[in-house]
């Protein structure tokens, strides 16, 4: 197959090498929007989602402060491998990194739930430890929100479907949040990694396996088999439902004093059980 | 062929496209990428059968 920008041999989709790579720019700089003059708080794990990410934000916005945001969960034999990964490529793009560690390790914590518990106390602390940054960048991708999209429906999580690309109420104390793979799938993620040649541990959560989105991941990329384009038209009919947020009132944790719906926020509920 | 990445180094004698290679093996096209001879190949590039082949599962973390 000929690339259809150029004609030369297609490698990834409908594009060459060097036109793939000018496509996926482009295109994760349209998702980042206009961030001139704004600090960046870019939230990594190491893998290659999110060093993508830190790559591009820095190319496009060399003069920005930016930080690169790293929670380490604490998850034995997975976590201290992408560290790595993230301390070389900090040190070759010449950006500096925090690294927050869980209170308590999630293998410590996580119960039955290890995904739910992980997810909530990632949010916590990357808000918390953002702060002061004016935009937290994070390497979600077109999988990833099309995966949530579902599992809010099947799961009936009427506010967590909701509030999916920015919080349902304002609050100064909570980041503004942009998530520039949004639409480029997961596959055309790890492409532009390795044309570039960049190079991290593609390990997989011990946990991923045994969570209920591994379930919606797999039938999902049957679909997307079958059906190419599904994805994108999940996150598509998503957006055109316009939800928008209010600035209604959200009260503070009585135990840490971070946003919460609730006396007891989730995060303190989990560390404090 | 030597096909290498999955789980285990496979022997397979195998002349076809990326894509079929990856239907051979029964696995998803969306979530595989393959390697030939060191570079990225298209699904639709054919295979001769003595290439050096690496397939790649895109899914990674959490």
């Amino acid at each position: 197959m000929k690339c259809e920008s150029c004609g030369k041999p297609a490698v990834v989709n409908k594009y060459c090498k060097t036109c793939f790579i000018k496509y996926f720019e482009k295109e994760f700089k349209k998702g980042l929007g206009n961030l001139k003059g704004k600090s960046l708080c870019v939230a990594v794990s190491g893998g290659k989602d999110s060093l993508t990410t830190l790559y591009l934000t820095k190319k496009f916005y060399p003069k920005n402060k930016i930080l690169a945001l790293l929670i380490d969960e604490g998850i034995k034999g997975y976590r201290p491998h992408t560290i790595k990964s993230l301390k070389k490529y900090a040190k070759e793009w010449d950006i500096p990194y925090k690294i927050v560690k869980f209170e308590k390790p999630l293998d410590d914590i996580k119960g039955s739930r290890a995904c739910s518990v992980c997810g909530v106390l990632r949010r916590y602390y990357l808000n918390k430890h953002a702060r002061g940054f004016d935009v937290l960048i994070t390497g979600h991708n077109l999988d990833d929100e099309a995966q949530a999209t579902l599992m809010n429906v099947f799961m009936r999580y009427a506010s967590r479907f909701k509030r999916m690309t920015m919080p349902l109420v304002t609050h100064k104390l909570f980041i503004k949040r942009i998530k520039p793979l949004r639409h480029l799938s997961e596959r055309e993620v790890m492409a532009y990694f390795i044309l570039k040649g960049f190079d991290t541990p593609m390990d997989e959560c011990p946990y991923a396996r045994s969570s209920f989105r591994d379930v919606v991941r797999t039938a999902l990329n049957e679909f997307e088999c079958k059906h190419p384009g599904s994805k994108l038209n999940i996150i598509k009919a998503y957006d055109s439902l316009n939800i928008s947020n209010s600035t209604g009132h959200l009260s503070s944790c009585i135990y840490c004093n971070e946003p919460s719906s609730n006396e007891v926020c989730q995060a303190c509920k989990i560390l404090r059980n | 062929m030597i096909i290498k990445g999955l789980d285990k180094e496979l022997e397979f004698d195998f002349r076809g496209s990326v894509l079929a290679l990856l239907k051979a093996l029964k696995l998803n096209p969306v979530e595989h990428l393959v390697i030939v001879n060191g570079e990225l190949a298209h699904e639709s590039k054919h295979l001769c059968g003595n290439e050096e082949v690496k397939i790649i599962r895109v899914v990674s973390g959490g």
